[in-house]
């Protein structure tokens, strides 16, 4: 009884004593990821949320003030020009303001001069800077968009066009603007529902671009019997099914110009990929997988990302940003979700109305123009890795990607994409085996098939003399067990019979 | 023709007309037959959700849970029955509760034999090959449906039309009990829930 006793106690130490030992190591663990106020993560095939480390960790919160030109009135938009400065609208304040790559006043905007006289901005809502540091502003109050110098002289007006299309009577606002490599500049209107607005350099309208589909929802096709059989005046009467207007545009080193759509009623087109022709290469009618933001979690409608900016940065990574949780989302180019971050709150590196986004080398950049700030997100080792890897991958060089995946899997292991790209490298090099498990980790069907496929080839030449032969002593087993079974009771039988 | 119990399901399945029929008026019918067969319905089941190739699978196998799998198979079978016998009791159908589970679990077999085909084939075959597979279960399933029709036709004595008309009864009185069945445990749970929070309210109040 008292050995008993004893051993108990000294069991029951044991226990306490390891107990307190993984409690350590769990607080330790978690004070290792909670010096940022967001957790990353990233979606599994299942569209389940796995947390994954961080890719973006806050470096620097900048206000007006601290650039000693008075606080910000809205920033809206933000353009990290070829020149390496920022162009910043302060939309309230009628400005332009201009940093250099450190963050620093370089100087502010807000006289323009027009055939000599002065003019100024009124509630501006987009910049954007070509290559030989023209200034494009889209002005909205005062119902156009400019080009101008670097010294503020305006050289072409983008005016409201004389077109179908756009209501006679309606104000003419123009929100954010891009100009692709040959000098027409696309401008996304409000009410713009066939599009963003082409002009060519000279200031003339070209045509309506990349307009928004109408969703094929229940309603939309029983208004479209409605009008089957409802008269003309009836008809006209009846609500339009209108395609949404779109919110951002950024362009690609390529030319390739991408939308985002502010919507929360349909998934159809929130963020494109447009060519030169208006075609939609990220379309998922073609059977393709994009998606972007959040997935709705529940069927609760208000609770998907309203996508308000996009931005595409070196190698093509893909930036968007969610106005519904104030969150980054990070894609490489072929819109695989690599980071999130950002999020709803007062805290540093957190929003309470994100209003635009940009990104530099190793930098991304947020403007919240509730908190009138702009907030400046350095890129970890991890991102590093990560987007060297990507990089590497897209490319098609698996093997070469094979190192920074594994480093990425050395201090992520919940790392999807990293086990794809493992898995291809080891496809490429016939180790069938292992490109199996990576792929079955990564949980990609379609390359474990392909993988499989190796393997199940490799298998049957290496065995084919055994499975042959296992076949042919199966065969004569199934066939020859039951005849001697037969053969001894017949025998038996007669045994007995003589018996 | 003599044969052992466990010989029956294969015979039945060779001879699907008149092998009900033999196994009627010869009362040759097994209840522990019947079981283990419901039983390998389960396993059966429960392999295609686990054991399936990693590319043909598309179940959600991060969690794993026996009870729903149970419930759909062998708690599936139990409500085909309850609800066949008591639509027939009505239709005057001649067969009692335990002719009709066992014919239809007999009914089952080619079901169970091509799923646990297909979980194995899945394993060794690549997606496009997998038209095998379908067809494997087509087959599998027209050829239990065929069992079944026949199964009821001759547990019962019906005509053929007066057996389709009782199975599509049955299958509305399934979907009637299974609502009523959830009904009951949402019930249940709320009744439940509301004695254990009674329960909390009076120790929080005058005990604690």
């Amino acid at each position: 009884m008292v050995l008993r006793n004893r051993l108990s106690k000294r069991l029951s130490k044991l226990i306490s004593f390891t107990l307190l030992l993984c409690m350590m190591v769990a607080t330790l663990s978690m004070g290792a990821s909670a010096d940022e106020p967001y957790q990353g993560y990233t979606y599994d095939e299942w569209a389940d949320p796995v947390p994954s480390q961080n890719g973006y960790i806050v470096s620097q919160v900048i206000s007006g003030k601290d650039l000693g030109i008075g606080s910000f009135n809205e920033p809206v938009d933000i353009f990290y020009t070829p020149q390496k400065e920022f162009y910043i609208v302060d939309r309230k304040n009628n400005r332009i303001v201009i940093l250099n790559q450190n963050f620093e006043l370089v100087r502010v905007m807000d006289k323009f001069y027009k055939d000599g006289q002065e003019t100024t901005l009124v509630e501006p809502n987009g910049v954007f800077v070509d290559e030989n540091g023209m200034i494009y502003i889209a002005d909205s109050g005062n119902s156009r968009a400019f080009r101008c110098d670097q010294d503020g002289n305006i050289q072409v007006e983008f005016l409201k066009p004389d077109t179908e299309g756009i209501s006679e009577d309606g104000l003419f606002l123009p929100q954010k603007l891009v100009v692709d490599k040959a000098g027409n500049v696309y401008i996304s209107i409000t009410g713009g529902l066939r599009g963003a607005l082409m002009y060519d350099k000279e200031g003339n309208f070209v045509s309506f671009y990349g307009a928004n589909r109408v969703a094929q929802t229940a309603e939309v096709l029983m208004d479209q019997i409605w009008k089957l059989i409802l008269t003309r005046e009836q008809r006209m009467a009846m609500r339009r099914n209108v395609s949404i207007e779109i919110d951002n545009l950024d362009i690609d080193e390529d030319g390739f110009i991408f939308t985002v759509t502010r919507t929360t009623t349909q998934v159809l087109d929130r963020v494109k990929k447009l060519n030169p022709s208006g075609i939609n290469i990220f379309d998922n009618a073609q059977g393709n997988e994009y998606m972007f933001g959040d997935y709705a979690t529940t069927a609760r409608t208000g609770d998907e990302s309203t996508l308000v900016d996009i931005d595409i940065g070196e190698n093509g990574i893909i930036n968007v940003l969610d106005q519904n949780r104030q969150r980054v989302f990070q894609y490489d180019r072929n819109a695989n979700l690599l980071f999130t971050f950002g999020g709803q709150s007062n805290q540093k590196g957190m929003f309470t109305l994100v209003s635009a986004i940009e990104s530099t080398e190793d930098e991304v950049i947020v403007l919240d123009s509730m908190k009138q700030s702009i907030t400046v997100f350095k890129k970890t080792l991890f991102g590093s890795l990560v987007h060297e890897a990507t990089e590497l991958y897209n490319r098609g060089y698996y093997d070469e990607a094979f190192e920074p995946w594994t480093e990425v899997i050395k201090r992520d292991g919940n790392y999807v994409l990293a086990y794809k790209g493992l898995g291809n490298a080891y496809l490429g090099n016939g180790d069938f085996e292992n490109a199996m498990e990576m792929f079955e980790l990564a949980i990609d069907r379609d390359a474990y098939d392909r993988a499989f496929e190796g393997y199940r080839t490799e298998f049957l030449r290496a065995n084919f003399t055994y499975i042959v032969l296992g076949l042919v002593l199966l065969i004569v087993l199934v066939k020859l067990v039951p005849w001697l079974i037969r053969k001894y009771k017949k025998s038996k039988g007669k045994g007995e019979g003589a018996a | 023709m003599m044969m052992s119990r466990w010989k029956w399901p294969t015979y039945i399945m060779f001879h699907p007309l008149e092998g009900f029929d033999d196994l009627r008026w010869k009362k040759e019918g097994s209840v522990r037959v019947s079981i283990v067969i419901i039983a390998l319905f389960f396993i059966s089941s429960v392999a295609s959700r686990q054991l399936t190739g990693f590319a043909f699978n598309e179940e959600y196998t991060k969690y794993f849970n026996v009870v729903p799998i149970l419930f759909s198979s062998a708690g599936l079978f139990a409500v085909w029955c309850i609800a066949n016998w008591a639509v027939s009791t009505l239709m005057d159908g001649e067969g009692k509760f335990k002719q009709i589970w066992i014919s239809s679990s007999y009914a089952l077999v080619p079901y169970i034999i091509s799923s646990l085909l297909h979980t194995i084939l899945s394993n060794v075959m690549l997606l496009n090959e997998g038209i095998f597979l379908s067809i494997i279960d087509t087959i599998g399933l027209l050829w239990s449906v065929i069992l079944m029709l026949s199964a009821i036709k001759t547990v019962h004595q019906y005509t053929m039309s007066k057996t389709l008309f009782t199975i599509l009864l049955t299958i509305a009185a399934m979907v009637i009990m299974v609502f009523l069945i959830a009904l009951l445990g949402a019930l249940g749970q709320q009744i439940v829930t509301f004695i254990s929070s009674l329960y909390f309210e009076i120790m929080y109040r005058f005990i604690v």
